[in-house]
């Protein structure tokens, strides 16, 4: 069973996001999470194999989430996804220490299942 | 006792000699006898009672004589004693007494006469009344001189009569005719009224010195330009000071130069030579510097006035000129030229009016600075509402012309596909279905356009760094024509997170403002911290413009985008800058006290 984190303020993108998931992947459990405080908690709580973490959440940016849970020796693979395709997200987000890099706009359902594939080994991807 | 009886014992004794002269003439001519015999015996009876006759004659009129004589003495002494008691009342009077004939010469003057003339009695006894007056006294003195003569008294107020040292000293005099020893005498009572002179001309000046106060008062009060300020200024010194002429400038600090505000008196242009004085040169400009002022009673032949010429030619003797000093700021500079030399109470008079004229200009700044602040403010917030209307129109129009369309758009579609599926027994045309991605992001992108537009969320997630990078390449992508040169020498961590949307904005605004009207096709910017500030610069290479135009802004007309800049920097904290000539390119600055 793979358990993959969804970080966003936004309900209806993550609610999107867990369907695409759960759709497409078999053994898959999705906790959410809509901002820095209720991420962690989750962090602790169920020690989530990968996380996908929004930079825009309201208070605490995903960017800085990312940096904590990096700063806590936590090696899970993490996705920084946004609606800003900038390089200068791309930019701060590897410098975080984030896995990768997806754009709300830009980026496509293929890329976001190919990456959860490749983070986690032994997951098959239809 | 013995002198009143004397006319009666001299005619008995001339009664008894005539008797012994008679009988001896007897005695020799007629009878020969004895001399005894010729007095008493031997004279027939008619010639001795002849004889007894005359010496009878002269006893009764030695008698007659001692009377009269008695009576004479009575008279003479009342005389004499009136004459004492007169005399007493003229030396002992208080003012001055001189007696003078109907000719006018002096006949007699008391010692207080004497005291205030300043001469011996004897020295002006037989002097005609005029040598003792200035020329200019004459007519004047001589008419009232036979106004006395004929109506038998008249007065003269504030005659001026000279001393033996030649000074002239105000009289008053009354004058009336009495009669000594028979003669017609003018009497004439002066009294010195220097004193009451000198205190009515210390009222006088009291009195002038309140008018031009109050002339500078209500001049400094009314006034709403420096010019209809200060003019009254300058003629009430003229007015009441009696100033050849006076003069006013202001300091113009900037240009260190003096600028002349007020001209009266007998030179009235304001565009002379002497309208503009840099500070520190010919003594205007001295007094300026030296915050000093330069009073002096000797013009003619002192080298600091370099135009002696004219000095003389116009008789100006006399200069005061005084700094306006409020605290330690200098406002300007008061000069004044006169023909008489200065008394102590106009020095003193010019230098509270300096201080009273340098609260009026004071004042008349501060209302000036609280004036344009107001203009100012009422400009700021009806280009606020305006700006406010223009951006909402903008962000209704994007909203409508960009994402409703591809909403719209969307919804067609998606019903096309919808009723495609249902004729095709529930099958999605997966093609149609890929043709809704694009429509989806270009409305995402839209949306995305307008929120950085509005504010840029990269500013709260990844600082102001991050943001000037990205705002660069935006606006390069916009502006094909400009290259942009950036220098960002702090960390994102130097700088206050308060000021970091101030610092957008104002970089942001300077762009549009470049991209707008400078023709320019280099932008550089760059932020750093240097002399303990943290300093945004935006320069351009464009066409420039007269910076003198950008203050105040003007209503209507462009420089709100200027305006703003220098609100937001003010109002964060900050001073603003721009400096821009035509040809040469427009420099913004910013910069605020760096946090420790």
């Amino acid at each position: 069973m793979l358990k993959v984190l969804i970080v966003d303020d936004s309900a209806a993108f993550r609610a999107s996001l867990r369907d695409l998931l759960c759709q497409q992947l078999s053994q898959v459990l999705v906790v959410e999470a809509a901002d820095g405080g209720e991420a962690l908690e989750q962090v602790r709580r169920t020690a989530p194999d990968l996380a996908f973490i929004d930079i825009e959440l309201g208070g605490e940016s995903g960017l800085d989430l990312t940096r904590r849970i990096r700063g806590r020796h936590l090696e899970m693979p993490i996705a920084i996804i946004t609606n800003y395709d900038l390089p200068e997200y791309r930019l701060a987000a590897r410098d975080c220490g984030a896995n990768s890099f997806f754009s709300k706009t830009s980026s496509i359902a293929e890329d976001i299942l190919t990456w959860v594939a490749s983070a986690s080994p032994g997951i098959p991807i239809p | 006792m013995k002198a009143r009886y004397g006319p009666l014992l001299a005619s008995t004794l001339a009664g008894l000699s005539f008797l012994l002269v008679d009988a001896a003439m007897d005695h020799y001519f007629f009878y020969g006898g004895s001399l005894w015999d010729a007095i008493f015996f031997k004279v027939p009876t008619p010639e001795l009672a002849m004889r007894t006759l005359g010496f009878l004659f002269f006893v009764g009129v030695g008698a007659l004589m001692t009377r009269i004589s008695a009576k004479q003495r009575r008279a003479e002494s009342i005389l004499r004693e009136s004459e004492a008691k007169y005399r007493t009342l003229m030396e002992d009077a208080g003012d001055g007494i001189a007696l003078l004939d109907v000719e006018g010469n002096l006949v007699e003057v008391n010692k207080r006469a004497e005291g205030l003339l300043g001469y011996r009695g004897d020295e002006l006894k037989k002097r005609h009344f005029t040598e003792l007056l200035p020329a200019e006294e004459h007519e004047r003195a001589t008419a009232s001189f036979e106004a006395t003569l004929r109506q038998g008294s008249s007065y003269l107020s504030d005659v001026a009569v000279l001393r033996k040292d030649g000074q002239p000293v105000p009289v008053d005099v009354s004058a009336s005719v009495i009669e000594v020893l028979g003669k017609r005498t003018i009497q004439a009572i002066f009294r010195d009224v220097s004193e009451r002179k000198r205190m009515e001309r210390v009222l006088a000046d009291r009195l002038r010195l309140e008018e031009l106060r109050a002339d500078v008062g209500a001049a400094l009060a009314r006034g709403d330009t420096l010019p209809t300020l200060l003019q009254p200024c300058a003629e009430a010194l003229v007015r009441h000071l009696g100033a050849a002429f006076a003069r006013i400038w202001t300091l113009n600090e900037a240009e260190e130069i003096l600028e002349l505000q007020a001209s009266a008196g007998m030179h009235t242009r304001l565009d002379g030579s002497r309208s503009r004085v840099p500070v520190g040169q010919g003594k205007i400009g001295v007094i300026a510097r030296d915050r000093r002022p330069i009073i002096t009673n000797s013009v003619i032949g002192d080298p600091q006035f370099i135009d002696q010429e004219w000095a003389r030619r116009e008789g100006l003797v006399a200069f005061a000129g005084h700094p306006m000093i409020l605290g330690d700021e200098l406002l300007g500079v008061m000069a004044f030229f006169a023909r008489e030399p200065l008394a102590e109470i106009t020095r003193k008079a010019l230098a509270s009016v300096a201080d009273g004229i340098a609260m009026g200009i004071r004042r008349h700044r501060v209302e000036q600075a609280q004036r344009r602040s107001e203009e100012r403010l009422r400009f700021l917030s009806s280009e606020l509402l305006s700006a406010q209307e223009t951006e909402r129109g903008r962000i209704a129009r994007e909203l409508h012309d960009g994402v409703g369309q591809s909403l719209g758009s969307l919804k067609v579609r998606v019903e096309a596909i919808l009723k495609q599926a249902s004729r095709d027994e529930g099958r999605v045309n997966l093609h149609l279905m890929e043709n809704l991605i694009p429509v989806v992001r270009g409305a995402m992108e839209e949306v995305r356009n307008i929120s950085m537009g509005l504010r840029p969320s990269i500013i709260d997630s990844l600082g102001l760094v991050a943001t000037v990078s990205w705002f660069c390449r935006e606006f390069e992508a916009s502006h094909p024509g400009i290259g942009i040169e950036q220098e960002i020498e702090v960390t994102e961590e130097e700088i206050p997170e308060r000021l970091k949307i101030v610092i957008y904005r104002i970089l942001q605004e300077a762009f549009n403002n470049s991209a707008r009207h400078s023709k320019a096709d280099r932008l550089r910017v760059s932020l750093r911290r240097e002399d303990g500030r943290l300093s945004l610069l935006v320069r351009d290479n464009g066409r420039g413009f007269e910076t003198a135009i950008l203050s105040p802004p003007q209503p209507g007309g462009g420089g709100f985008g200027l305006v703003s800049m220098r609100e937001r920097a003010e109002l964060s904290g900050g001073s603003f800058s721009v400096e821009s000539r035509p040809d040469t390119g427009t420099t913004v600055q910013a910069s605020w006290p760096a946090s420790p």
